[in-house]
């Protein structure tokens, strides 16, 4: 095909990605589905935005041997989780990381009123013990609807004596199972309370919440106990992990905890928002005085950038904080350098004499040697600041490193087809319109 | 007469020199006033009647706390700065103050302990040294088919000393933006400072890589490419600063209140970044240039 046709051609593509990038960013706007997976895409704000409070916890391993830290961290993980859940607030934000004597557990918990309440109640150890049935009086043997006691009584028994839970297989039937190996105290114990409770249940409560009521076959003495059901893998594992953060000493101390008012995160993101339209606007506006032509073109290339941008939050699940909002305005200023790089080559291509259908394609070469090193050092100050910053720079990075990313494609192959577009277009465009509306052409270095 | 960067540099070279002594002067005896991020501790936001800023001290130091900060925002809420309280040790010193000030209400409470917060400065300043010797082995990589005439070792040397100057100005304006306006230094300043650190080298790169280019077509002296590179570079660093100090302009007007002092870090650091790649990074390389001439030539 003709390089007319060709342009015609890359920018039909690009208007067809700016209608769908209009369409994704908009707040109400459709969700993506593949086959059966529903992708939600709206944009999540962080607690500066939202208001909300951090909690920070940290685990004390210091009794912990190495291997067994990463599997307690995950059960303190749940367990903070479950307690987190009882409040009934929407999307906690949970996450374990590294660092201290073992490992975190970062607790976001938007638009919560009460924080003291939340924190007396995650602040407690997780709590394992066994109980045997009970007789309520008055009612015998008074069961829920899948037939397990409603009535336990406490027994000495409880994770302090576990040393260990494992997932095992059974012999026969491969069927996943938990095995579980007390201490000398707690086997003794055990012995007792299975040979008193033949025919009947044991509950294994942690936090106050029966998490399985096996019912015992046999007294035991070895201080071994497997516990047989219908366990899916996932279940057998998930409550080994629980059974081992019970049974293992995991305190765990609030670190850190700070907050932001509901009322100001609000004030926040409507500013921050207005800010951000007032920003772009006044940088299209100069880009479009100081370019003429093809300032109209990086203006074009401009909004769509923010428009990918936001698309790319959506779709990447990227958390917003004003940090982040902060990072990705910034990124505004570097995409219009990356135009102004091209379009300061191509005014020096046609001062040079070069004819305008050879000029472009000249100084999108000189240009973008310039482009990729200058942006290729922002992006190693982007990724360190990912990787050793705390949670509010780390949204900063991020944005930034996205619009960095995002502008260079954007002023390579957005503004390329468009201005190759426009000039193949028209077949006599008069370089005037490519002059700069208000730096005069400086005079010639002498060779 | 052109522009010449590189026969002006004397006066570049006495502004930075003055602008790095009043930094140094600013940061000794002002302080940069460090958040809780960095220094740990709690602040407690109160509010209530009779509460003033002497009061508040005295009963706090009658409750132990003589190390207690105490200010007032404009809006009729006290500031108290302390060390880490655990939520006991909190409950029980609100209780001892609502004696003192029967109306008293807490809006906010923040805490952070000392293990975060030092690790919080440790991971800054690794990541500031980090940052500069990652950017110092790319340009060397970037520039090095400039052996012959000027070692890529220097381009990534110059652009590093200029990065610091940069980040060690910005501090000092920081610092004296913070003591008229009580902004703390928290982990936004920290990434304020790496952002001008990526910034400036943005800036220095593009000059530099006018002189890479220029050396291969020009035949004059090395002073006289870095002079025309720069002239022929101007518009382009003028505009992509200005475009930037647009944007952080209207953050800075129409944005919140809490991003303030970031949004001023972030602007200090792209005006003194766009200095630096222009008027100190450019004639410097000259300098060093000289200067290693001279020496290998004893």
């Amino acid at each position: 095909m003709t390089t007319k046709q060709a342009s015609a051609l890359s920018v039909a593509g690009v208007l067809a990605l700016t209608a769908s990038a209009v369409l994704l960013s908009l707040p109400g706007g459709p969700d993506i589905r593949v086959g059966t997976k529903t992708w939600d895409i709206r944009l999540k704000l962080g607690l500066d935005l939202l208001g909300g409070t951090q909690l920070i916890y940290q685990a004390q391993m210091k009794d912990i041997p190495a291997e067994q830290r990463s599997d307690a961290l995950q059960g303190v993980r749940d367990v903070v989780e479950r307690r987190v859940n009882a409040f009934g607030i929407s999307e906690p934000l949970i996450q374990t990381t590294g660092g201290g004597d073992g490992g975190r557990v970062v607790v976001e918990l938007a638009g919560i009123q009460d924080v003291e309440q939340a924190i007396a109640l995650i602040g407690e150890t997780p709590q394992l013990d066994f109980r045997e049935e009970a007789e309520i009086k008055g009612l015998t043997n008074a069961v829920d609807a899948g037939g397990i006691p409603l009535a336990w009584r406490p027994t000495e028994l409880s994770g302090r004596n576990l040393r260990r839970a494992d997932v095992s297989f059974h012999a026969q039937t491969g069927a996943p199972e938990v095995s579980l190996i007390f201490d000398s105290d707690g086997s003794a114990l055990f012995e007792k309370i299975t040979e008193r409770n033949i025919g009947k249940r044991i509950a294994i409560f942690l936090d106050n919440t029966p998490i399985t009521a096996p019912v015992v076959q046999d007294k035991i003495t070895q201080g071994e106990a497997v516990i047989t059901g219908s366990f899916t893998l996932a279940e057998a594992k998930q409550l080994v992990t629980r059974l081992n953060a019970g049974a293992l000493p995991v305190p765990i101390s609030l670190e850190s905890r700070t907050t932001v008012g509901p009322t100001l995160g609000k004030d926040s993101l409507s500013k921050s928002v207005v800010a951000g339209v007032v920003g772009l606007i006044t940088v299209v506006a100069y880009v479009i005085v100081l370019y003429r032509l093809p300032g109209v073109i990086a203006a074009f290339a401009l909004i769509l950038y923010a428009l990918l941008n936001l698309v790319a939050y959506k779709i990447l699940g990227v958390t917003m904080t004003l940090a982040g909002v902060a990072g990705f305005i910034l990124s505004i200023g570097m995409a219009v350098d990356a135009n102004i790089l091209i379009f300061e080559r191509l005014k020096e291509e046609l001062r040079n004499g070069r004819p305008l259908r050879q000029a472009i394609p000249e100084g999108f070469r000189e240009a973008w040697s310039s482009i990729r090193d200058s942006n290729v050092s922002s992006l190693i100050t982007c990724v360190l600041l990912y990787a050793l910053g705390s949670s509010v720079v780390r949204g900063f990075a991020l944005t930034l490193g996205l619009g960095i990313l995002l502008s260079m494609f954007s002023a390579v192959t957005v503004t390329r087809t468009l201005l190759q577009f426009v000039v193949a277009a028209r077949s006599q465009s008069s370089p005037r319109l490519f002059a700069s509306g208000l730096t005069p052409l400086s005079p010639q270095p002498k060779p | 007469m052109m522009f010449s960067v590189t026969r002006t540099s004397r006066v570049w070279f006495s502004l930075s020199g003055l602008l790095m002594a009043a930094t140094a002067v600013v940061l000794i005896f002002w302080g940069l006033n460090p958040g809780i991020d960095f220094s740990g501790g709690s602040i407690l936001k109160l509010e209530g009647d009779g509460i003033t800023v002497p009061r508040m001290r005295e009963a706090l130091v009658r409750l132990g706390e003589s190390s207690a900060v105490v200010q007032t925002t404009g809006e009729g809420e006290s500031i108290v700065r302390l060390r880490t309280l655990s939520t006991e040790e909190h409950a029980r010193l609100l209780a001892r103050l609502r004696e003192t000030f029967p109306a008293l209400e807490e809006t906010q409470f923040d805490s952070v302990g000392p293990t975060l917060s030092r690790e919080l400065l440790r991971k800054s300043v690794l990541a500031i040294i980090l940052a500069s010797l990652g950017i110092l082995v790319y340009l060397a990589f970037v520039f090095r088919r400039t052996s012959s005439v000027v070692s890529p070792w220097s381009f990534g040397t110059i652009a590093v000393l200029a990065l610091l100057h940069d980040a060690f100005i910005a501090t000092g304006a920081f610092a004296v933006y913070a003591r008229f306006w009580s902004a703390s230094a928290d982990s936004l300043f920290v990434t304020a400072l790496l952002t001008t650190i990526g910034f400036s080298v943005h800036d220095t790169i593009v000059i530099f890589n006018r002189i890479a280019g220029n050396m291969r077509r020009l035949r004059l002296s090395f002073a006289q490419i870095v002079d025309v590179s720069v002239v022929e570079t101007f518009t382009r660093s003028v505009n992509t600063s200005l475009t930037t100090l647009l944007v952080l302009l209207s953050l800075l007007f129409f944005g919140g209140d809490t991003t303030r002092p970031f949004i001023v870090a972030l602007a200090a650091g792209v005006v003194i970044g766009t200095y630096s790649s222009v008027c100190v990074a450019a004639p410097l390389l000259v300098r060093w240039q000289e200067w290693k001439g001279r020496r290998s030539r004893r």
